[in-house]
């Protein structure tokens, strides 16, 4: 009798999921690399604002993303966290941001995206700003909540900083392509991250219509 | 999939050793099934070895005498549905050494491909009972779900898959 279909993709599967091997060694640490929780964060975080002679960090338990883990701030790079105000938030008109990569984990969606500053001068955003999902019409499909207050990060000229937004449980209406991010800056402007293609569509499958959609950010990072 | 080391667990004296064979018996099973789940390779990499850091960590409170594969898999999926840890990962980690080869790795991609039209429930539910063995029972359990349910999942995912 012949296969079906499904049963030739599960053999598939199943033959390329054998393939997997173990450490040799039972691991009996964390193994969330390169990730710092609780504790650990602020010791880390201590040497290394003593290391670089006082990077930034602030603010990273209020992000408003729960168990906010977060790496140690880089000591340079063109777009480094800053502490300092007295730059000025940047403009809207200034800043570009483009999804790079789409990715699908556990039924969310989880888009890549790069915020470059292209004016001329450097100025600072939020690290965490409300993230939503939009459509080609400018339709929002899935509204985040507003951030809690986060640290400045500023960005050089030409300096690009990146983040992740993941968006679940998407049970509406076939959305107009391209989907998008967009990030709703302080005093409601928004940037609009350009699509990965023009006709992209990519939206988290719909989990229940029981339970809300939710889209949230990681704090944008050089 | 459900062949335990009960037996041997539980004439052994030592909770390290048990532990190791734990691992060496059942890594396999947690990754496929945390596979099944996250249809991501790296992630389903780190759910498994996540599960046995937990095991390790409550090896103390663990009933060493009974099947401990149920526990792991209830584990990685608790695991993998925390909504935040594929952000952190992605965010934080670099690539995992670990991934398939080329070869491999284009084999995974058409597989992944395919999969992804199914949810996260309707992959693990027809994996576990079509590849691994498992009975709809022991699948629902893993899953957090009900027998009913699980083989509803399990028909819409072949449905899925025969019309993809």
């Amino acid at each position: 009798m012949a296969r079906s279909r499904a049963d030739r993709i599960l053999e598939q599967w199943s033959a390329v999921a054998d393939t997997a091997r173990p450490p040799m060694a039972p691991r009996r640490r964390s193994v969330v690399r390169g990730s710092l929780q609780g504790p650990t964060f602020a010791t880390v975080a201590l040497l290394v604002v003593a290391v670089a002679g006082g990077v930034w960090f602030a603010n990273q338990r209020s992000s408003g993303i729960g168990d906010p883990v977060v790496s140690p701030p880089a000591a340079s790079g063109s777009a480094e966290p800053s502490a300092s105000s007295a730059l000025a938030s940047c403009l809207p008109t200034a800043l570009a941001a483009r999804i790079t990569l789409w990715e699908g984990a556990a039924g969310h969606r989880i888009a890549h995206v790069a915020l470059t500053n292209q004016g001329s001068e450097a100025c600072t955003i939020s690290t965490l700003e409300r993230p939503e999902l939009v459509d080609g019409h400018g339709a929002v499909l899935i509204d985040g909540k507003a951030a809690h207050a986060s640290a400045p990060l500023t960005l050089a000229p030409g300096a690009t900083a990146r983040t992740l937004v993941q968006a679940g449980n998407y049970c509406g209406r076939d959305p107009a392509p391209p989907v998008s991010v967009a990030f709703v800056l302080a005093g409601s402007d928004r940037v609009v991250a350009s699509p990965l293609s023009p006709d992209d569509v990519t939206v988290p499958p719909c989990l229940g219509t029981g339970q809300p959609a939710d889209i949230q950010m990681q704090p944008w990072m050089s | 999939m459900f062949v335990d080391v009960t037996a041997q667990l539980a004439i052994v004296d030592s909770t390290e050793l048990a532990y190791e064979v734990a691992y060496a018996e059942h890594w396999g099973d947690v990754f496929r099934f945390a596979l099944a789940w996250t249809n991501d390779w790296s992630a389903a990499e780190d759910l498994a070895q996540e599960a046995f850091v937990r095991m390790w960590n409550q090896r103390g409170r663990l009933d060493w005498n009974r099947p401990v594969l149920p526990w792991l898999l209830v584990t990685a999926r608790r695991l993998a549905t925390d909504r935040f840890r594929a952000l952190r990962r992605r965010l934080l980690e670099p690539p995992a050494a670990s991934s398939p080869d080329a070869a491999v790795q284009a084999r995974w991609l058409d597989v992944r491909a395919a999969m992804d039209r199914l949810s996260p429930l309707e992959r693990t539910a027809l994996v576990m009972t079509a590849i691994e063995g498992a009975t709809y029972d022991e699948a629902a359990h893993a899953l957090g779900t009900t027998a009913g349910a699980l083989r509803a999942a399990v028909s819409r995912a072949r449905t899925k898959l025969e019309t993809a």
